[in-house]
């Protein structure tokens, strides 16, 4: 599933992804926004394979700490309720 | 800062793979203490696009058109949105990360502000628009993006001077999400240039030079024939390679 939302006063994000059981079976995250440093996004999208899509935002936060990230124009809680909003849909 | 040496390398013209890996060869040059940090005005030829590194390559890129129009294709190192470069002036700001706050979205207001005042200068009234653009009456003029690796920071950003807008999304997927945020009646009125607004390339460059000068003694250069070798090299082989390119 392919969703894409422009996050007000910030950037596009496009999130490609798979759900089963309620578990992430695949994600791609595209878009125009920052993250510092940029390699930590492939990191983020490797972890989150297994989590429970609930704990989208948690999982993206303790990587950003681990590796002392930040995203701009676009925030780990964005990308929990892109999520939420169209899987519940 | 005041009186700080910036290496400045004038306006020059290069394909876009190069031109990105010259950005890279001099952050690792000024990351090792083997030249200043640097200032680089440069265009681009054949005309390009540059895409975000996280932008996906099919969402944003007319790979068609960019072929039948004989334009390059490239994926920055830095994120933020695809850019057609044509008819533009770009530059790269490549200093040690200290210059400027260590909150990036506050360094992104203190560099856009040497364009904002350049244009100042011009008789033209613009402002930096958070995160990283700089609109004349609301109409996009210049974008900007950030990187840093290593305790250097990269900056780079173009300003438009003449605007083909036809061209431009025959090239570029543009999405209606980004457009109806922006409150723009059409994609049409999204975009101006320096032409718009009377101002010459050259009268900018040189405004642009003068706002630099204030805070920055320049040291003006040339690239060196080993820094032209490297990058049209490392172009080939990453910025304009479909590995990198299409690496999302």
């Amino acid at each position: 599933m392919l969703v894409t939302k422009k996050i007000p006063g910030g950037k596009l994000i496009q999130i490609d992804f798979k759900v089963a059981y309620g578990a992430i079976q695949k994600i791609a995250i595209t878009g125009d926004f920052f993250l510092h440093p940029e390699e930590v996004l492939d990191e983020i999208e490797k972890t989150l394979i297994g989590r429970q899509i609930e704990n989208v935002a948690d999982t993206i936060d303790y990587v950003l700490k681990k590796n002392d990230a930040s995203f701009i124009g676009v925030s780990s809680q964005d990308i929990q309720e892109l999520l939420d909003e169209e899987h519940e849909a | 800062m005041k009186n700080m040496k910036l290496r400045l390398l004038p306006l020059q013209t290069f394909n876009g793979p190069t031109n990105m890996a010259l950005d890279e060869i001099i952050m690792d040059k000024v990351c090792e203490g083997s030249c200043l940090p640097t200032l680089r005005i440069y265009k681009w030829f054949p005309a390009c696009v540059s895409i975000g590194y996280f932008q996906g390559l099919k969402q944003e890129i007319n790979e068609e058109g960019c072929g039948k129009n004989g334009v390059d294709m490239v994926r920055r190192q830095t994120g933020g949105g695809a850019v057609f470069h044509d008819a533009e002036l770009t530059y790269s700001l490549i200093v040690p990360e200290e210059y400027f706050s260590k909150d990036i979205k506050k360094s992104y207001e203190e560099i856009c502000m040497y364009i904002v005042n350049a244009l100042k200068r011009l008789g033209v009234k613009a402002k930096f628009s958070p995160i990283n653009d700089i609109l004349i009456n609301n109409q996009k003029v210049s974008g900007n993006a950030q990187t840093r690796k290593k305790g250097i920071l990269l900056q780079h950003g173009t300003i438009l001077s003449k605007v083909d807008v036809e061209k431009m999304f025959s090239l570029l997927n543009v999405g209606k999400e980004k457009i109806s945020d922006k409150l723009v009646a059409s994609v049409k009125k999204a975009v101006t240039s320096l032409e718009q607004h009377g101002v010459l390339e050259k009268d900018f460059y040189d405004a642009f030079l003068e706002e630099f000068k204030e805070d920055y003694e320049f040291v003006e250069d040339t690239y060196s024939q080993e820094e032209i070798d490297a990058a049209t090299k490392l172009g080939k082989e990453k910025y304009g390679h479909m590995h990198w390119i299409g690496m999302r």
